[in-house]
């Protein structure tokens, strides 16, 4: 088949496009960490403020990601940076939202024992709680970084490079080839990263409470 | 690209509503349409491989549904071209098997969900298949699979913001001619149209279902 | 009347759950199948309403062979209960119970009256739990509307499959006195699956005990207790087997009538009338309205003219009797924790019938013990 043909010879680029990808991704993964890590513990201790916030977060979530760009663009022209401010927006949502359910299921018993052997409120997120919710933060993070494989592929439109750019030109130009190869490509990606991610969060499990079957 | 100038927008949406109602409208088209055949279809489907005799579709149902959730909008899209061309057919594909798959997998969940011992009883009491689908699956797993649908027109408004690239119209046609003539007017009108209109339809259908929850699943409920 | 004609289950070609088993259950009476997890129990009782066909052998309802019949029919005139008792958590109480009368089309007031006749049966005010969901209601009212939802359409006959196993254990033992109550008025024909061999005592009429998929013995609760066939049926039923006996018989049936009163208001002098002649060396003693409250020994000095009530210690009823239909066993073992030697056995109205002494009991398990 044609395609196959032109991967492998265009094998250089298509993996240049990978790394321009993943950079993207990256980048905006550790913004949305930090921030999005930092506000799920936040509002766990805040019931009021978290239902406000994670209605805002669902809110930016439903909107379409080639409206997002479009609106960042008056303000932060084209290229990486409205890329970047866009994926962080989108991977808010699942990280503060499993941050936020995962802290709040500890159970309170282990809490209320951890007060008890005299550990101080920071002892007792970063020694009983962290350890416990990590599994679902974990979840989270993975399906915020699939989403952003994705939408960082539309990103291309934007100038922001990656392997949305051969998907984008192939359609432009009507080269099948060229489609097939970046869209091959970024599904392998995402799948590849999901299984990676997925690993992670088995490993992540505390063997205490992994599920014995 | 210059500042958005809101009175400029405000005129150009007053003078030109007509063309922007058909823009909305060949987007809703797309939508509604694509959600109206994947709710059919992803319904029944995930109906039937909750059905004990067709166990054995589970897999080869679910495995792809869960590795398509994971593969980018952008992919699905582009691939039509290759296969359909360009125009409304490739679109309306592109996000009909998209979407095909959250429909199925709620509908599989809610109905797992619902506890084996009350189908058991179900059973024990003399109602047909028919009848626990009807009277006892399909109320319980009712609300979930409506989240289904819901996120799935969410995600089919975004991927028809995506369609102008392969000449099917809609708003995306409106951020392509705004970006390509550097108009920041164009281009916030398209987005901001394609951002309520996502928005309106969360808003809408989580209305909807809450109302549709049945009583005694609710939290407030229980003593 | 059920008839079970060397019912087989093999399931896999070679696992073989249930083995040609045999037994009859007439109408009106409640049979235990009881046996060691594993025992096919379960899996026979399911046959009897089709959730499992048998593989061989043949069922018989009221002599029809319900092989013959459509499983669906067949059902709905079969109540079933089952442990996890799997309410339908969208319906309220009322749309519960009322479940199989729709599904028999039964014209919407007559399902209204019949959903109120059976909350008043088990027990539940309809006024009250009428309109609630099955997640407002706690563990026991839950387990009864189970119950009253089996008995929907009026069937002749029930199975029930551990109906009481998830309940704590004051509630169940409540439960279960209650449903006897009312078997007692609607004789229905029951199967009952169990593993716990004091709910069978209770409950059955008779005990059909399973090992292994095969029916080993099938009699009366006496029966199995005086005449157990071999070492299985012995060591399933334990070894404290003659105070299980106890646990079948009423206070009723062997409580001493013609206990002789007298009133806390009587006087010393006043007992002369009331025991002369008799041989007793005691007599009870009851307040103004009928209410045992204690007793007086006869070797009490009788020249002094004292009020009763100043020369004996006078308890609450509650404390020193026990109802009439209550078991003999419960009987026992209040005798052991008050530290009394003797019991007054009342009515429903707590007026004394008859007394029941430690002594008896003795006299029953050393009878029973020559019995084994």
């Amino acid at each position: 088949m044609s395609w196959i043909d032109f991967i492998t010879s265009n094998a250089d680029t298509l993996l240049n496009l990978v790394w321009e990808h993943l950079h993207i991704v990256g980048v905006s993964l550790l913004a949305s960490l930090v921030i999005g890590i930092t506000i799920g513990l936040f509002i766990s201790r805040h019931d009021r403020i978290a239902a406000v916030v994670l209605s805002i977060l669902g809110v930016i979530m439903t909107i379409p990601s080639l409206a997002m760009f479009a609106l960042m663009i008056p303000f932060l022209g084209i290229g990486l940076e409205p890329a970047w401010m866009a994926l962080t927006l989108y991977a808010l949502l699942p990280i503060v939202q499993n941050t936020y359910v995962a802290v709040k299921n500890v159970d309170e018993s282990t809490i209320e024992a951890g007060q008890g052997m005299g550990m101080t409120d920071l002892q007792i997120m970063m020694r009983v709680q962290l350890p416990l919710a990590l599994p679902v933060i974990i979840a989270g993070v993975r399906t915020a970084v699939i989403l952003m494989i994705g939408i960082a592929a539309i990103a291309a439109y934007i100038g922001a490079g990656g392997l949305g750019e051969y998907i984008l030109w192939g359609m432009y130009q009507l080269h099948d080839e060229k489609i097939i190869a970046g869209a091959l490509t970024v599904s392998i990606l995402a799948i590849s990263c999901d299984l990676l991610m997925s690993g992670m969060e088995r490993a992540l499990v505390p063997k205490g409470i992994r599920e014995r079957r | 690209m210059s500042g958005v100038d809101w009175i400029d927008l405000w005129n150009y949406v007053w003078s030109n509503q007509e063309e922007l109602i058909h823009m909305v409208w060949q987007h809703l088209t797309l939508v509604i349409l694509a959600t109206g055949v994947a709710t059919f279809g992803g319904v029944s489907l995930g109906i039937l491989i909750t059905r004990p005799s067709f166990q054995c579709l589970r897999q080869p149902v679910m495995v792809p549904c869960n590795v398509g959730q994971v593969v980018p909008s952008l992919a699905i899209l582009s691939l039509m071209m290759p296969l359909l061309g360009i125009g409304f057919r490739p679109a309306f594909f592109a996000i009909l098997i998209y979407i095909l798959l959250p429909i199925t997998r709620n509908t599989y969940v809610g109905i797992r969900e619902v506890d084996p011992a009350a189908i058991e009883a179900a059973r024990g009491m003399g109602m047909s298949g028919w009848q626990i689908l009807t009277r006892l699956e399909l109320p319980l797993a009712g609300h979930v699979i409506l989240a289904g649908i819901r996120t799935s027109m969410v995600i089919a408004v975004g991927v028809a913001t995506l369609a102008t690239f392969i000449g099917a119209g809609g708003l995306g046609d409106l951020i392509d001619m705004g970006l390509s003539l550097m108009n920041p007017t164009y281009l916030y009108t398209g987005a901001i149209l394609a951002a309520l209109l996502a928005i309106g339809i969360e808003i809408g259908l989580s209305r909807v279902e809450r109302h549709i929850v049945p009583k005694g699943l609710s939290e407030q409920n229980r003593v | 009347m059920i008839v079970m004609e060397n019912v087989t289950k093999v399931y896999h070609g070679n696992v073989q759950a249930v083995k040609a088993v045999s037994f009859t259950i007439p109408d009106g009476e409640v049979c235990i199948l009881i046996g060691p997890s594993g025992c096919g129990k379960t899996t026979l009782l399911k046959m009897i309403n089709r959730l499992i066909e048998p593989t061989r052998g043949r069922i018989l309802i009221d002599g029809q062979d319900i092989s013959q019949m459509n499983p669906q029919e067949l059902r709905r005139n079969i109540g079933y209960a089952i442990q996890e008792i799997g309410l339908f958590p969208h319906l309220t109480v009322e749309g519960n119970i009322g479940i199989v009368p729709s599904l028999k089309k039964y014209p919407k007031s007559r399902i209204r009256q019949r959903v109120e006749e059976l909350l008043v049966l088990v027990g539940l005010d309809p006024a009250e739990f009428r309109d609630k969901y099955p997640n407002q209601l706690s563990g026991g009212q839950r387990q009864r509307v189970g119950v009253a939802r089996a008995l929907g359409a009026d069937p002749p006959i029930l199975l029930m499959d551990e109906p009481f196993g998830a309940i704590d254990p004051i509630t169940r033992t409540r439960l279960q006195d209650e449903f006897l109550k009312i078997q007692q008025k609607l004789k229905k024909t029951i199967a009952f699956v169990t593993h716990d061999m004091d709910e069978a005592l209770k409950m059955g009429d008779r005990i059909a005990l399973l090992k292994e998929g095969e029916l080993v013995q099938c009699d009366t609760p006496q029966e199995l207790l005086a005449h157990p066939i071999n070492d299985f049926v012995r060591d399933f039923i334990g070894a404290d087997s003659a105070i299980k006996r106890l646990a079948l018989i009423s206070v009723d049936e062997i409580m001493e009538t013609g206990v002789l009163t007298v009133g806390l208001k009587d006087t010393i002098g006043d007992l002369g009338r009331v025991v002369e002649g008799a041989s007793q060396t005691s007599v009870a003693v009851v307040d103004e309205n009928g209410l045992p409250r204690g007793w007086l020994d006869l070797s009490v000095d009788r020249s002094e003219d004292l009020r009763i009530a100043d020369v004996i210690r006078i308890r609450d009823t509650e404390e020193i009797a026990v109802n009439g239909s209550m078991r003999v066993r419960d009987a026992l073992s209040k005798m052991l924790n008050t530290g009394l030697s003797r019991l007054v056995v009342i009515d429903d109205q707590k007026q004394l019938k008859g007394e029941i002494t430690f002594f008896t009991c003795q006299q029953i398990l050393k009878d029973s013990k020559e019995h084994l």
